[in-house]
């Protein structure tokens, strides 16, 4: 679905790459964590896939299609982005406004705009604020909203920058479930950027950026790694490695404390 | 220096439709040279609260004591004094960086105050912080987030402030970002006696940094308490929605669902998980 082959980037007026020969592919339907610190290249990366940032040397394929000047707004279409702060993307006066927006420009029919819309709303768990104003909802309810926009869209691909980093604990496990509940609905290949290493444990995989290059690509449970690129592991994957190291059957990274309490659990009655 | 809040209300907006009771009767004390959090949910009045300490806000009731000053709804007259040793970081300081350099950013708010600062204080400033010195000469806009952040709480180290107010302070870094920032708060605390006051919504750094916390709901303050005796306190957590650190939310998982009941003591997750192994053995 998503293709990068041998791209490099530099930011003019910059003496140093930000992307130095990044090659992956991600198929569809895979939810891929691109994880890596503050400053690492990872919102540069996440601009290259929808043509925010076009490549200083090699090429990107969205779904077989090279991303071109040609191609960019049709791939604009089955790429949507959702970035740090939701407040920068609402354009309408109400919830419904909002969504329909994008759906208003690629002239959609009235009666299906509605459909999508109220669709988008209901799998988002807003389904009563069609004519609330974005600005009085709750930070994670405007993410939600952002999300909503985009899924009306009927994304192939759905690129999420650092959406939950302005999120309290709870309006992120929140935002995490749904996307988890759509993804299972819509088969929507999800990316998503993130410092946090608790938030790449829902993904299916993790592509660590160090440095504008590529540390790791993999699965998350095998990279014993993740300290050397300068990434912290929360308290609960510190202590599931922990665990792990002295012999405890692992079987999976936990999402939340009661996922590590039911495997020690597991592994107690079956002692 | 010390702090106080006596009986403290605030509302914005007074005598218009629009009238906003943000603070009701705090009452307060934060003791000269602890780290305090400041905790609850958005709205709950933790920004009014922490800007009524260098005077940005004057109390609509009641008066705040730093120091010597004593702030009423009269305002103070020696307000500048008291801004020069109360710090204020804003939330996503580094948007408020405009100079050409970071050297004249650094030299703006002395400048202010008629300050002058030599060259070797501007490096000490800057090792504290973490930044090579070479970031000096840079275009604040050139740098990474992390290392504007630190800037732009060098811009008001440099005042030499005696208390240090912030609105959180790690939000949006990344967790190494986070652990570098909370780590200078606590060697200033440490090794110059400061005061500091921080906004947060991050538990495990309540529960990791604060010597005190205090919460707000509704505009009202509840505690202040030891990080440890708010977590246990299950009803004050139910009634302000806030969650508890990642380590106990285990532990109590752990006793819940197993019954195997750890006690928390500062363990880090290493030693965690020998206490697990071996509570493992014995069963």
């Amino acid at each position: 679905m998503i293709e990068f082959n041998d791209v490099s980037y530099h930011y003019p007026n910059q003496s140093d790459y930000a992307l130095k020969h990044i090659n992956f592919s991600i198929h569809e339907g895979e939810w891929v964590a691109i994880l890596g610190r503050n400053g690492s290249g990872k919102s540069t990366l996440a601009k290259h896939m929808n043509g925010l940032l076009t490549p200083t040397y090699g090429d990107i394929r969205i779904n077989g299609l090279e991303l071109n000047e040609e191609s960019v707004w049709d791939i604009r279409r089955h790429v949507g982005m959702v970035f740090q702060n939701p407040e920068n993307q609402f354009v309408g006066t109400s919830v419904i406004d909002d969504v329909v927006f994008g759906l208003e420009n690629i002239g959609l029919p009235r009666e299906q705009m509605k459909e999508r819309a109220d669709e988008s709303l209901r799998l988002l768990g807003l389904p009563d604020m069609h004519l609330t104003e974005p600005f009085h909802l709750s930070g994670g309810q405007k993410q939600r909203l952002a999300i909503a926009g985009i899924l009306a869209m009927r994304p192939n691909v759905i690129v999420l920058d650092e959406a939950t980093t302005m999120l309290d604990p709870t309006g992120k496990l929140q935002l995490l479930e749904t996307i988890q509940q759509i993804r299972k609905q819509q088969h929507i290949t999800t990316v998503m950027i993130t410092h946090d290493v608790q938030e790449a444990a829902w993904a299916d995989r993790v592509i660590i950026l160090n440095d504008g290059e590529i540390g790791f690509n993999g699965s998350l449970s095998q990279s014993e790694r993740i300290k050397e690129f300068g990434l912290e592991l929360p308290f609960l994957l510190e202590l599931t490695v922990a665990l792990k190291e002295r012999g405890y059957p692992i079987k999976y990274l936990p999402k939340n404390e009661e996922e590590l309490v039911n495997q020690i659990w597991t592994y107690h009655s079956t002692k | 220096m010390d702090i106080s809040f006596n009986q403290v209300s605030f509302t914005y907006q007074k005598g218009t439709p629009f009238e906003h009771h943000a603070l009701h009767n705090v009452s307060t004390s934060i003791s000269s040279g602890t780290m305090t959090a400041v905790i609850g949910q958005t709205g709950s009045g933790k920004s009014t609260f922490i800007q009524h300490v260098n005077g940005l806000y004057y109390p609509t009731e009641g008066s705040v004591e730093v120091g010597d000053f004593t702030i009423t709804q009269d305002g103070l007259k020696s307000i500048k004094k008291l801004r020069q040793q109360v710090g204020m970081v804003f939330q996503y300081p580094e948007h408020q960086l405009f100079e050409e350099n970071v050297r004249q950013e650094l030299l703006f708010g002395p400048r202010n105050f008629g300050l002058e600062v030599s060259d070797s204080r501007l490096n000490e400033i800057f090792n504290m912080v973490g930044l090579p010195n070479e970031v000096l000469e840079k275009s604040p806009f050139e740098l990474s987030g992390g290392q504007k952040r630190r800037v732009a709480i060098a811009s008001v180290l440099v005042l030499e402030p005696k208390v240090l107010i912030l609105d959180e302070p790690t939000a949006g870094l990344d967790p190494a970002g986070k652990q570098q920032i909370m780590n200078l708060f606590k060697s200033l605390q440490v090794e110059k006696q400061m005061t500091v006051v921080w906004i947060t919504h991050d538990m495990t750094e309540v529960l990791t940094y604060a010597d005190n916390v205090i919460v707000f709901h509704e505009g009202k303050l509840m505690g202040p308490a030891a990080p440890k005796a708010l977590f246990r306190n299950k009803e004050l957590l139910a009634q302000t929605s806030l969650n508890k650190p990642s380590v106990l939310k285990f532990l109590d998982e752990l006793k819940d669902q197993i019954g195997v009941s750890i006690n928390y003591n500062d363990q880090s997750a290493i030693e965690l998980a020998d206490e697990i192994i071996k509570v493992g053995e014995k069963s």
